[in-house]
């Protein structure tokens, strides 16, 4: 009688899962899940975002893992794996900005602080024609 | 008994059977949890003052999601949905926080290139100043030393002239060139045998030496009394010291600085002649003016 259970059990699932012929596997939403997992990937998530990148991939496996299975969660899955993916993406962005920003205004101090030192080399009888000193630009968070 | 629960579970799962169960379901601390959660971040991101202009897409993103997580809490949802529901209005608000925060990050970069170009402006321009400044500096010492060799030239010129003169007017006052400098040999045309005072007639002499003295102010004179050998030593040193002396104060008298002028008693010690005859004797009793050069300089020490 034990050895019957999984077979009736099994039975049973594949009964209730024909009678959800309603609830299809969520293609559409896995599509866009991988296509966004996979631009983050290439676009520099691995280095600017690995945790919101790493949620979006476990989230796509146990959608790809349950497409079939439970087509509800899949698709829940496959919502939470797109916005994880579109999230490391923004802050991918926001990153690289950043550290852009961050690149010109160390150039310019450097730049600057190399300019000052040869003006003090020469400032015996040449004043700078313009020493006037700006703080380097910052982002302002409103 | 196990078995059933979890293939029910199952079934309801998939089927949407969970719809019958949920609609008894009471909400669940969980649900409310990530629906206020999912609030916060939406109304974090309302308040940001750029967010409708810089991530209006997402901010309407986030407030449908967080419409219909709230929708399914009413409507007494299963608490995983509203979760679910949840996570995605607060993951839409975080996309529109990185947006905001990307395009903050790039209003700034627009200002820090134009703060790297004044730098560099500023650079540049400094370096052009001390590249004219230097240039005028070089020009200014060209100018300087072109004078100055200018001058040099001319004060050598000056400096000849000047030496040449005197010889003229050293050979006019009759002064011989000898081996100590040029000297002017006075016998007895300055003082009576014996006498220390100057002779009426020494005044042109002594007249012309001063004048020659003030038109040279460079040159110096030695004035060395000399005797013939004729008495004691003693005697002869204190008479040639009072002649030579006695001239050196008539040229001071007429104007002519100490700085210009030694006087030296010499005695007998440096005859010219025999002072065996009275012609020899004539000869050594004289006053010497040894001149220096225009620098100062005698040819040999005193």
């Amino acid at each position: 009688m034990p050895r019957f259970t999984p077979a009736i059990a099994t039975l049973g699932g594949l009964l209730a899962l024909a009678g959800c012929a309603s609830e299809p596997k969520p293609t559409a939403e896995l599509a866009q899940a991988h296509s966004l997992v996979d631009q983050a990937e290439q676009g520099g998530a691995p280095q600017f975002a690995s945790a919101d990148l790493a949620m979006a991939r476990s989230k796509l496996q146990q959608a790809d893992s349950e497409a079939k299975s439970h087509p509800e969660l899949s698709l829940r899955s496959a919502q939470e794996a797109t916005v994880d993916a579109r999230v490391a993406i923004a802050r991918t962005n926001s990153a690289k900005a950043q550290v852009a920003l961050r690149d010109v205004n160390a150039g310019t101090t450097s730049l600057r602080n190399e300019t000052d030192r040869q003006g003090m080399l020469n400032d015996a009888a040449a004043p700078p024609p313009n020493s006037t000193m700006v703080p380097p630009a910052t982002i302002t968070q409103p | 008994m196990a078995m059933n629960s979890k293939s029910s579970i199952g079934v309801a799962g998939s089927c949407g059977l969970a719809l019958l169960l949920a609609a008894c379901a009471t909400t669940s601390p969980e649900s409310e949890s990530a629906l206020e959660q999912a609030r916060a971040a939406v109304q974090r991101l309302e308040a940001q003052p750029m967010a409708s202009q810089t991530a209006g897409k997402a901010l309407q993103d986030a407030r449908d999601a967080l419409g219909n997580a709230e929708a399914a809490e009413r409507a007494k949802r299963p608490p995983e949905e509203v979760i679910h529901l949840s996570y995605l209005a607060r993951r839409d608000a975080d996309i529109g926080e990185a947006v905001i925060a990307e395009q903050a990050s790039r209003t700034a970069m627009a200002q820090a290139q134009a703060q790297r170009e004044r730098v560099l402006l500023d650079a540049r321009e400094r370096e052009a100043a001390l590249a004219r400044q230097q240039a005028a500096q070089s020009q200014q010492q060209a100018a300087l030393s072109q004078q100055n060799a200018q001058l040099s030239a001319q004060q050598a010129q000056e400096a000849q002239q000047q030496a040449r003169d005197a010889q003229q007017q050293l050979e006019a006052l009759q002064a011989k060139q000898t081996d100590r400098g040029m000297i002017l040999t006075l016998g007895n045309v300055l003082f009576d045998t014996n006498e220390d005072t100057l002779k009426p007639g020494a005044d042109e002499i002594v007249s012309r030496l001063s004048q020659f003295l003030q038109q040279h102010p460079e040159v110096k004179v030695r004035i060395e009394g000399h005797t013939d050998s004729t008495g004691t030593d003693s005697y002869n040193e204190s008479l040639s010291q009072r002649r030579s002396d006695a001239v050196a104060m008539a040229l001071e008298r007429r104007g002519i600085p100490q700085s210009q002028l030694q006087s030296v008693g010499r005695g007998k010690s440096a005859p010219v002649a025999s002072n065996d005859t009275s012609a020899g004797r004539q000869q050594n009793r004289r006053v010497e003016i040894i001149f220096s050069d225009t620098q100062g300089q005698f040819v040999s020490g005193l």
